[in-house]
């Protein structure tokens, strides 16, 4: 028995069980006992596939909390035999699924389900995100501002608080999240013809978490930051309001938290 | 490590895994537990939360830290990535000590987040020494390795599990953490004396312990960690203490996880057994 | 070209007149919706901790069989939309 070569069949055995892929991951199983060599790979099956979904649902709480948690269980079967982990922390799985879930036509009439998923990814990411003490993108701070020369100012790129993230949904998607929240207690409904929504996520310095519905400068604003745009470039986009009524609350608030020269 | 930043990183007693639902509590009510095992796996993010209360945590507390990611029985090359981040955390929260299982938990870069059974031989011997060896030399300190529990065995196996594991940690210059729970599943799943287990390992190896509840199945007993200790673990483990002497034990509980005082209990328990049995 | 010029500056001197940067800067909550979460999430990796349960899990992963499965949490809370009835 060739150790690796059994590890794989193992691996194939485990998440595409065809009864050949069964037949050589039990090659070289024991059978004495109670329990065959295939029984025996499924106590395994079960305690991987388990310890999985069971990663995705801390991580996409809500969709399962929408789906129910056996139509949640069953509708990432497929999903976990496509997507291999290839990160020894469970935490880094579960960037695909919301397009997996915007695929999967048995959902297909839960036409907010994968931007909730969609949602509840950035959100993780936000939780995760390194902090703000450790993060040496930004060459100048806030106050150098003062020193830089009008014709510097054009090249100023500012640099957002490194959890911030971005998304657009048709749905109000924030809402349902909002609503699947232990203990909440408002409307009991959600409608979706409330229509569109743009959303930014961040972990403020207490390590709380946020989201919050933008407006349309404020959501171009911010997108043109995480873009890296330089300042000349932002100041060419077209805002119904002045840009300053965008840039002073975004350094106020400690989303921008320092500057480069580009 | 030259110089602590913390009073102490020595163990001893009975302490408890670090769960997420219990932090609050540990922080403000500062229980009177010797110490904490953190699953090192679930601080390697950039930021964050979590890392922030392990860093409060290890202001109160020594603490040792535990791994699920090493993958060391697999045939892939060990993941720089997930030790480089591990010496990090490790430099940062001091623990007294560190380990990771004899089991595989990935192939070809694909990771299954669970703890997969090995034959015993000694081509896997080893395999085995060689990479925990090169673990402790990028860490630059012992490993200590943890007897899984596992439902099935091997027909090119040609030694006992308790065997594996006194020469492996004899080659490697490894040191063991001794999972009682895990001896006793295994020895109702694959029928052998628990006792003789526990009696052949070298004691001067064995320097963590752990106990946890199994499910029992129709068939076999499964490793859940949901439930209280079961009587006959309990009976092991106070024939481990007699033999090994009072060794700092945890009680892991992650599944259907209980209210702290329940948990503190366990490990009152355990601490009873301990302090009874090595005089 | 000097419109360009005019904003920035415009921008970035009401934006320094407009503030006194305080280097431990608050993020300010927005009116409206705002969540404060995240306090009791769990770590997701686990101790070598072996599930069961899940025995349906581990079958439907072996064969694409027809869809059985009818939602059952809140996503009934839902409305309007291109949804439909669901059930
Ligand atoms: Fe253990």
């Amino acid at each position: 028995m060739n150790l690796k070569k059994w590890q794989q069949d193992f691996y194939q055995g485990i998440f595409h069980p065809s009864q050949n892929n069964i037949q050589l991951a039990c090659q070289g199983i024991n059978t004495t006992g109670n329990l065959s060599a295939s029984q025996r790979l499924d106590i395994y099956r079960d305690s991987i596939l388990g310890g999985i979904t069971d990663g995705l649902s801390g991580v996409f709480p809500v969709c399962e909390n929408l789906v129910g948690s056996q139509y949640f269980s069953h509708m990432l079967t497929d999903f976990l035999k496509q997507n291999p982990s290839y990160s020894p922390d469970l935490g880094n799985y579960g960037a695909l699924l919301p397009n997996y879930i915007a695929q999967f036509k048995p959902a297909k009439d839960l036409v907010y389900l994968p931007e909730v998923a969609k949602l509840e990814w950035l959100w993780h990411k936000a939780f995760n995100a390194s902090d703000v003490h450790n993060n040496n993108a930004a060459i100048y701070t806030l106050e150098q501002l003062a020193s830089i020369t009008e014709n510097e100012q054009g090249r100023i790129q500012f640099v957002l608080q490194p959890s911030i993230q971005l998304m657009q949904s048709d749905y109000p998607i924030h809402l349902i999240w909002e609503m699947n929240q232990d203990n909440y207690d408002g409307q009991k409904q959600v409608d979706l013809n409330e229509g569109e929504v743009n959303l930014l996520i961040f972990r403020a310095p207490d390590y709380s978490m946020h989201i919050n519905p933008l407006n349309k400068d404020e959501f171009i604003f911010y997108q043109a930051l995480q873009a890296g745009l330089i300042f000349l470039d932002i100041a060419k986009l077209t805002f119904t309001a002045p840009i300053e009524t965008l840039l002073a609350p975004a350094i106020q608030s400690g989303l921008i938290i320092g500057f480069n020269i580009a | 490590m030259s110089q602590l930043k913390f009073k102490s990183n020595a163990i001893y007693g009975a302490g408890l895994g670090l769960r997420a639902s219990h932090y609050q509590e540990v922080l403000s009510s500062k229980p009177n537990i010797p110490w904490f095992e953190l699953l090192a796996d679930n601080y390697m993010s950039d930021g964050g939360l979590p890392i922030e209360r392990a860093h409060k945590i290890r202001q109160n507390y020594p603490i040792t830290l535990h791994c699920v990611g090493m993958s060391l029985g697999s045939c892939d090359p060990l993941n720089i990535n997930y030790l480089t981040r591990l010496k990090a955390l490790s430099e940062k929260l001091e623990p007294a000590y560190i380990s990771d299982h004899l089991a595989w938990a990935s192939i070809d870069g694909q990771y299954t987040h669970d703890l997969l059974p090995l034959p015993y031989n000694a081509h896997t011997l080893d395999h085995m020494c060689e990479r925990i060896s090169k673990v402790q030399e990028f860490l630059g300190r012992t490993i200590l390795i943890e007897n899984p529990s596992s439902y099935l065995t091997f027909e090119e196996s040609d030694m006992t599990e308790w065997d594996f594991i006194s020469q492996m940690a004899k080659i490697s210059g490894c040191e063991l953490l001794v999972d009682i729970n895990n001896i006793y599943v295994s020895s109702i799943n694959h029928k052998f004396d628990p006792l003789h287990y526990v009696a052949s390992l070298p004691a001067e190896k064995v320097k963590e312990l752990h106990l946890a509840g199994f499910t029992k199945m129709d068939n076999y007993l499964l490793d859940t960690h949901s439930e209280k200790v079961h009587p006959p673990v309990w009976q092991l483990y106070r024939a481990a203490i007699k033999q090994f002497g009072a060794t700092p034990t945890l009680i892991e509980w992650d599944s259907d996880v209980p209210d702290f005082a329940t948990l503190h209990q366990e490990a009152l328990t355990a601490e009873r057994h301990m302090w009874a049995l090595s005089q | 070209m000097k419109d360009t010029k005019k904003i920035m500056s415009t921008a970035i001197a009401s934006t320094l007149l407009g503030l006194t940067i305080a280097s431990s800067s608050v993020l300010a909550a927005k009116p409206g919706f705002e969540k404060c979460q995240g306090i009791a999430k769990a770590g997701l990796n686990d101790c070598g901790t072996s599930k069961h349960g899940c025995a349906g899990l581990a079958k439907a992963a072996g064969d694409a069989e027809e869809w059985v499965y009818v939602p059952e949490g809140t996503c009934d809370k839902i409305v309007g939309g291109k949804i439909k009835a669901a059930k």
